[in-house]
């Protein structure tokens, strides 16, 4: 893949992160261990200085005019292994004993604490305005932060590096979890029920596999209703094909009457419209179906529509002693077209499947913000467990087929689409011998329809 | 041969009617299974052609009621559905031969040819009795290396009785097999074909079997 170079990681983007949170981490931690070991360093210094000048302060006698100083072989002692020192200073700042290589600030309190040149010192008062300075070197503490802040340097730099080798870790256990999801879709293919397994995800990829699987399932739907269509019409188209075949070859076999190729060609051209019908309403429906054929928003007085539509069928309806009465008034927004073809299409059926003397009733009515339109007939009837098939492509009722009409068997498949295109409902209701009522409802105003589809 | 043709469309079962007519079968249609189930158990098919897709009986159903009462007639299926596992299922359940949907007329005619021909226990399409030749697929007959020319009924009766030949073939079954259920028919019109034949080939090829019916012998 010539992108994926180009292309930037998760992984290494984790990874990176990682290692870069963890320094800082280090770095924070070493701060602030370094500041807490400096302070609890310095204040056992001080509390250690304090109480020896303290107590030298009391070694200091006053002998007649001299201070006498009797300085502790201890104190010496620790001061020396300490790199300490000390310093009696008499009031004049002038220094009586010790190595201690400054007096007290003039002017400043006792006692006190004071860093004078990488030393600490604590001062304490003695008698006769005398000062006691004892001092120690604050360079093992500097050193020992110093070790602690590399050794914390050093491993949070160790720990940052460990991070990368587990960014590869994570990467492993993504990729895992991925790869069942990634085997799932290259194992589908039509006609393959292959699913992302839940059970074997981690949890981080239950939704995405659920949302997957989901989607999945709609492709496959989509694809097996692409399927069924694709195979009814092959099925519906063969039929006329086979008639235009066998009747032409008959015709051609051998020099035929006039009369003989006059039907042979009134033949042919039934089935060429047939299969004309066929093709277009196919069209119709995978336009609808596919949503590419959205209905128009016009101002429709579905009475006018009913009107024509029934006068259109007169002929039909005479032919066959059918009486059409349409009642009733209802006006909304949609496609006129669209609504022409369901009106057409549901007397059509009406006045077919009827008997001779019946009637054919077109009901409109208006409420609320509801349109309602009913077409009933005193026709043949479907079986009322069967009344549901109506609109399922090319299904027939066995009398459908006994008429042999020559309907394409889409007309109230087309129906549902527009019924559906405008947001409405339809239903069929049937009883043997005592005629059928297709009852339609649909949104007076499509737009308001659409944001009460969307629950807006 | 006397055939059925079971199917619904009308135009398709007239034009395959008048293709199997030419090829010189007396067909009789039924528009829907029962009316196709119905006359195939009344008349001695010599073949039944049937679509699937039926109004009131589907082609399957029929098929499945044809074979239980032990009717050996052949049937051809016409279908649309070209399925491997359909075309398998059909053959299973007792169909002879398929075509699928659209087919050639020639085909058509030629499966209907070899599948009455094989139920009668020949696979030859040429007949040889002695020195006569019945080529069945040119309609055409030649004794000693001659051709004779025979009417069309007159070459159905030859036909009919050298694929039953060595076996007494009465008048009524001949009859119901020459022609289809809607044909006219006169009392004497066998006399007639037999006559032809009898005297363009020679007066021994058809006997004649009193109160029984007609032979060719084998």
């Amino acid at each position: 893949m010539a992108t994926s170079s180009r292309r930037r990681s998760l992984v290494q983007r984790l990874s990176i992160r990682a290692a870069l949170w963890t320094a800082l981490l280090g770095l924070t931690l070493g701060t602030v261990a370094s500041w807490q070991y400096w302070r609890v360093s310095l204040r056992a210094i001080d509390a250690r200085l304090a109480d020896e000048a303290r107590t030298l302060a009391t070694r200091i006698t006053v002998r007649e005019d001299t201070l006498d100083i009797d300085v502790p072989g201890e104190l010496v002692g620790a001061l020396e292994i300490d790199q300490g020192y000390y310093g009696v200073f008499e009031e004049g700042g002038q220094r009586l004993d010790g190595t201690a290589p400054s007096g007290p600030d003039p002017g400043a309190g006792l006692p006190a604490r004071r860093v004078r040149q990488g030393y600490r010192e604590a001062l304490a008062a003695g008698p006769r305005g005398a000062t006691v300075v004892v001092g120690r070197s604050l360079a093992p503490i500097y050193g020992d932060i110093r070790r602690l802040a590399t050794s914390l340097l050093v491993a949070s730099l160790v720990v940052a590096v460990f991070a990368l080798p587990m960014a590869l870790w994570l990467r492993q256990q993504l990729a895992r979890s991925i790869g069942q999801i990634d085997e799932t879709a290259r194992l589908l293919a039509p006609g393959q029920p292959a699913r992302i397994d839940a059970a074997r995800v981690d949890a981080e990829f239950v939704g995405v596999a659920a949302a997957l699987n989901e989607a999945f399932d709609r492709l496959e739907r989509a694809l097996a209703r692409e399927q069924q269509l694709t195979s009814d019409a092959s099925h519906e188209l063969r039929t006329p094909v086979s008639t235009l075949v066998a009747e032409t070859q008959w015709a051609l076999g051998r020099p035929r009457e006039p009369d003989e190729y006059r039907h042979s060609l009134e033949v042919c051209a039934r089935q060429a419209r047939r299969m004309k019908d066929l093709a277009e309403s196919l069209l119709t429906l995978a336009r609808l179906e596919s949503g590419t054929l959205a209905p128009a928003h016009e101002t429709i007085d579905l009475r006018e529509l009913a009107d024509e539509a029934a006068a259109e069928l007169q002929p039909l309806a005479r032919a066959r002693r059918v009486t059409i009465h349409v009642d009733g008034a209802a006006a909304l927004r949609g496609d006129p077209v669209q609504l022409r073809t369901l009106l057409s299409n549901l007397l059509s059926n009406a006045v077919r499947y009827n008997w001779p003397d019946g009637h054919v009733h077109v009901r409109l009515s208006q409420g609320g913000d509801m349109v309602g339109m009913e077409v009933s007939n005193t026709g043949t009837g479907l079986d009322p467990a069967e009344a549901h098939r109506v609109f399922d492509r090319f299904w027939r009722a066995d009398a459908a087929r006994a008429t042999r009409d020559g309907g394409t068997g889409l007309g109230l498949a087309i129906s549902r689409a527009i019924v559906d295109a405008h947001h409405g409902t339809i239903a069929c209701r049937s009883a043997f011998h005592q005629g059928t009522t297709f009852s339609v409802e649909l949104p007076a105003n499509v737009n308001a329809g659409l944001a009460q589809d969307h629950g807006l | 041969m006397r055939v059925l043709i079971v199917e619904d469309e009308e135009d398709l079962a007239s034009a395959v009617k008048r293709l199997l007519a030419d090829a010189g079968f007396s067909a009789d249609v039924a528009y829907d299974g029962e009316e196709g189930l119905y006359l195939a158990l009344e008349t001695p098919y010599d073949l039944v052609v049937l679509d699937l897709m039926l109004p009131r009986l589907q082609g399957e159903r029929l098929l499945g009621e044809l074979r239980a009462r032990d009717q050996h007639v052949p049937v051809l299926i016409l279908t649309a559905r070209d399925a491997v596992t359909d075309r398998v299922r059909l053959l299973d359940s007792g169909a002879d031969d398929y075509l699928i949907k659209p087919f050639e007329g020639a085909e058509l005619v030629s499966r209907c040819r070899a599948l009455v021909r094989r139920a009668s226990g020949q696979s030859a399409p040429v007949l040889v009795i002695g020195e006569m030749e019945i080529d069945m697929p040119r309609r055409r007959v030649r004794r000693a290396g001659v051709d004779i020319a025979l009417t069309p009924r007159e070459f159905h009766v030859l036909e009919y009785l050298a694929l039953h030949r060595g076996r007494v073939v009465s008048r009524s079954e001949l009859l119901d097999h020459l022609y289809g259920e809607a044909e006219e028919t006169m009392s004497n019109v066998l006399e007639v074909f037999v006559a032809g034949l009898r005297r363009k080939l020679g007066a021994d090829v058809v006997q004649t079997r009193r109160g029984h019916g007609y032979i060719v012998e084998a």
